[in-house]
């Protein structure tokens, strides 16, 4: 799942120096804007076949607390 | 004769071209930048830099055509044109504002049928001090793709100077096209217009800036019913928004993981309802809809205005409004690639309007990446207004220069919105965002009776 993630996200970013890690929040580490972050929702559900209702995502910044939700939800 | 491949608009290109009835020789559509190099450049070397653009940008290359009554869009391998040098010593700072006005009204050549849809002129002024002047035509170019083909000509600057090679070519659009084809023959684009329908099930309030009591409510046009315009004569009213307000209001987003743009949003919508006599109000936000890294290098337009409608009541608290927007913004953003031609082909089919009619908002925008203080040429690019509108009133907020300070642009359409209302709502805006960051938990009623 965290693999997954992280090639979908290589769409939208360009890998920090260090690489990405669990940690990497989408927003204060990629500078990714609200819509990046949607739009990369959207893919997400595309690949997973899932539907993800927007207020799932209060509390999800980073790359970890995107799949521990996922892999609950899987 | 020219070999070449022709490929469909883009729907945002479409949208574009219905928005302005199909003329894409207007001003309305030139966007012109400003820019003011911080350091002593070599003139050769940044024509040399000019020159070898389109080569890294190929979207400086796109030219449109028209083939069976319908533009089309193609890659010239011509050459690019001559960039331009003006001598302006001497001249005062409002001399060259009125000199780069003048500029940023002129239109393309052929009626922009398959010339270059770009121009860059150098400028210059005393001693070694140079500028540019830098204008794209929005059929190939956005805000965010002309800032992308500044930022690039510092980039081969730089390389130029250090010997070190150019910066890799970007792709072509045309995986883009493809991908937006293909989004359109989706259950996902189904899904997204049906949501959109949902959205627009109850007609819009209108409002506006001027508020009730104003000709716009009085003349019978309640709901801001109205044909899409054409080109307005408009005009831009610039009001700074100081560097220590700015400041706060980011790290009030920080603190809350909100985006910033929702403080200025908040703001926007809490007056327009007070004013209007409503809690129900649309603001259009402008985005440049470009989240993958080939839609952020591949230009061409692809911005879209979203309606975002929120109701708020006057006791919700400031720090509840924020989050009540944040999720909205979050759900229009997730149906963002329906565009302009489908919400109007909605509100006449669900609300009995005439073909074509929508509804006339307040447009918002907020632009950070107009911020080139941390590129490798270091500069500051000043937007310059092209003396039309395209709505009553769009509000784009920019930084300007490296200050911290952000310019709220007011552009409005003459004979419409009225510059003391923009005033008075440019007060309030900062009294707004001070106190409400201040005490968040106050609610947006008692703010208001603070703050107007």
């Amino acid at each position: 799942m965290y693999e997954s993630l992280c090639e979908i996200l290589r769409n939208y970013v360009e890998e920090p120096e260090g690489g990405l890690s669990p940690d990497t929040s989408f927003t204060e580490d990629l500078h990714m804007t609200s819509l990046d972050v949607m739009t990369m929702i959207g893919d997400v559900e595309d690949r997973f076949h899932i539907t993800i209702a927007t207020e799932d995502l209060n509390g999800i910044y980073t790359l970890r607390e995107l799949t521990e939700y996922l892999e609950g939800k899987i | 004769m020219e070999e070449r491949t022709c490929y469909p608009l883009m729907r945002a290109q479409k949208g574009l071209a219905l928005l302005f009835g199909f003329y894409p020789d207007k001003q309305i559509l030139n966007i012109c930048v400003r820019v003011r190099f911080a350091e002593t450049v070599d003139e050769d070397r940044l024509a040399e830099s000019i020159r070898l653009l389109p080569s890294i940008l190929p979207y400086c290359r796109i030219r449109i055509c028209l083939k069976d009554g319908q533009f089309e869009q193609y890659v010239s391998d011509d050459a690019p044109e001559a960039m331009e040098i003006y001598d302006a010593p001497g001249r005062t700072e409002e001399e060259m504002q009125a000199l780069y006005s003048d500029w940023a009204h002129e239109l393309f050549p052929n009626d922009c049928m398959d010339v270059q849809l770009y121009r860059a002129r150098l400028v210059r002024r005393e001693d070694n001090c140079r500028e540019l002047f830098f204008l794209g035509h929005h059929f190939i170019m956005d805000a965010y793709a002309v800032i992308g083909a500044i930022e690039h000509i510092g980039k081969i600057y730089k390389a130029l100077e250090d010997g070190a090679p150019l910066p890799k070519e970007a792709p072509l659009p045309w995986e883009m096209v493809e991908q937006e084809a293909q989004y359109y023959a989706s259950p996902r684009y189904e899904a997204d217009v049906a949501w959109w329908k949902e959205f627009y099930r109850e007609e819009p309030h209108f409002t506006s800036l001027n508020g009730l009591g104003s000709p716009e409510f009085i003349d019978g046009h309640s709901y801001g019913r109205g044909q899409n315009f054409t080109q307005l004569k408009g005009i831009a009213i610039d009001r700074v928004i100081p560097a220590s307000l700015v400041d706060r209001v980011n790290a009030a987003a920080r603190d809350s993981r909100l985006a910033v743009q929702l403080y200025y949003l908040l703001a926007l919508r809490t007056y327009l309802g007070k004013v209007s006599g409503t809690d129900d109000v649309i603001v259009d936000t402008v985005i440049a809809r470009r989240s993958t890294l080939t839609q952020k290098r591949s230009g061409l337009s692809r911005a879209n205005t979203l309606p975002l409608r929120s109701v708020i009541a006057p006791d919700t608290p400031f720090r509840d409004a924020l989050l009540i927007l944040d999720g909205i913004q979050k759900e229009i953003y997730r149906h963002a690639d329906v565009l302009l031609e489908d919400f109007t082909g909605i509100i006449n089919a669900q609300h009995k309007t005439p073909p074509g009619c929508t509804y006339h908002t307040t447009w918002l925008t907020y632009q950070p990446y107009f911020d080139l203080s941390k590129s490798d040429l270091k500069f500051q690019a000043n937007s310059i207004h092209n003396g039309a509108a395209a709505t009553p009133l769009y509000v784009y907020i920019t930084p300007q220069d490296a200050s911290g300070e952000l310019i709220a642009t007011y552009n409005i359409a003459l004979n419409y919105i009225r510059p003391e209302s923009v005033d008075r709502f440019h007060a309030f805006l900062l009294r707004f965002l001070e106190n409400g960051i201040l005490t968040p938990e106050e609610s947006i009623g008692s703010l208001l009776g603070k703050c107007l």
